[in-house]
């Protein structure tokens, strides 16, 4: 009788966890591929940054493309369940409307060519808001540590 | 010109939206970050304010960048209060498991 009240009581609490594990809020698994596209991302982009005392329309194709592979990664990013914060960063990130990578490169094409001071700071803040991303990915719970 | 102090309080002013946004226990870490940002920022604008007057930065250049420090900081508070709903659901899935561990002992 005392071993089924304990069996009860563990029932209880399970569907406690259970309950309460449903109803709050979570965050996505950690994505290998995610993890992979942002450190790629991370290197195009402050390669890319450096260039841009020179004319933009020396690197507007190369621009194209960054801008394309970005595009995928804030989709990849949407698509996955329980991601809204990481789509959060990228949007932030990516939108010309705003002052990180996005903004730069609008900038960029705006003025023509930046100044080394101003490439220097602004790709500054860029590597930490990627690493922001990534540091937020490779601290999500791995799929293995999920039974 | 910019003010520090104008900076600021937009900062706390949307540092007070993203808590609300992501529930209450998180406002302790995000007051955090915000608070050390901001004093980062500060060292920051001093260095940016002497290349504006020695002219390797415009007015318009600062006022981007001041921008940029805005977007940095949403994008570290998004950061760690992620980390910090990761950090649940690992402990809740450790909870769950030793619950479920120990009603499986219990099974003749």
């Amino acid at each position: 009788m005392n071993n089924l009240a304990k069996w009860y009581r563990y029932l209880g609490i399970a569907a406690l966890l259970f309950s309460l594990s449903g109803c709050s809020n979570s965050i996505s698994l950690f994505s290998e591929q995610a993890y992979q596209q942002d450190i790629t991302l991370k290197v195009e982009s402050l390669a890319l940054m450096n260039k841009a005392d020179e004319p933009f329309k020396s690197h507007e194709k190369e621009v194209t493309e960054l801008n394309k592979n970005l595009d995928e990664a804030y989709e990849y990013a949407k698509g996955r369940p329980e991601n809204d914060i990481t789509t959060l960063q990228w949007k932030i990130m990516i939108s010309p409307d705003r002052h990180l990578l996005g903004g730069f490169l609008k900038r960029w094409k705006d003025k023509s060519s930046l100044s080394p001071f101003f490439i220097k700071e602004a790709r500054d803040q860029v590597s930490r808001a990627f690493d922001t991303i990534i540091e937020l990915e490779s601290g999500k719970m791995k799929p293995g540590e999920v039974k | 010109m910019i003010h520090f102090n104008d900076f600021l309080n937009t900062l706390k002013k949307n540092l007070g939206e993203l808590a609300k946004e992501y529930g209450s226990q998180y406002k302790d870490a995000i007051i955090k970050d915000g608070t050390d940002f901001a004093l980062q920022t500060h060292v920051k604008l001093d260095e940016w304010l002497q290349m504006v007057v020695k002219g390797q930065l415009t007015k318009d250049d600062l006022e981007y960048l001041l921008e940029g420090q805005k977007d940095l900081m949403r994008m570290e508070t998004l950061k760690n209060t992620g980390l910090a709903i990761a950090q649940k659901d690992k402990l809740q899935r450790a909870m769950l498991e030793t619950v479920a561990g120990s009603i499986l002992k219990m099974v003749p």
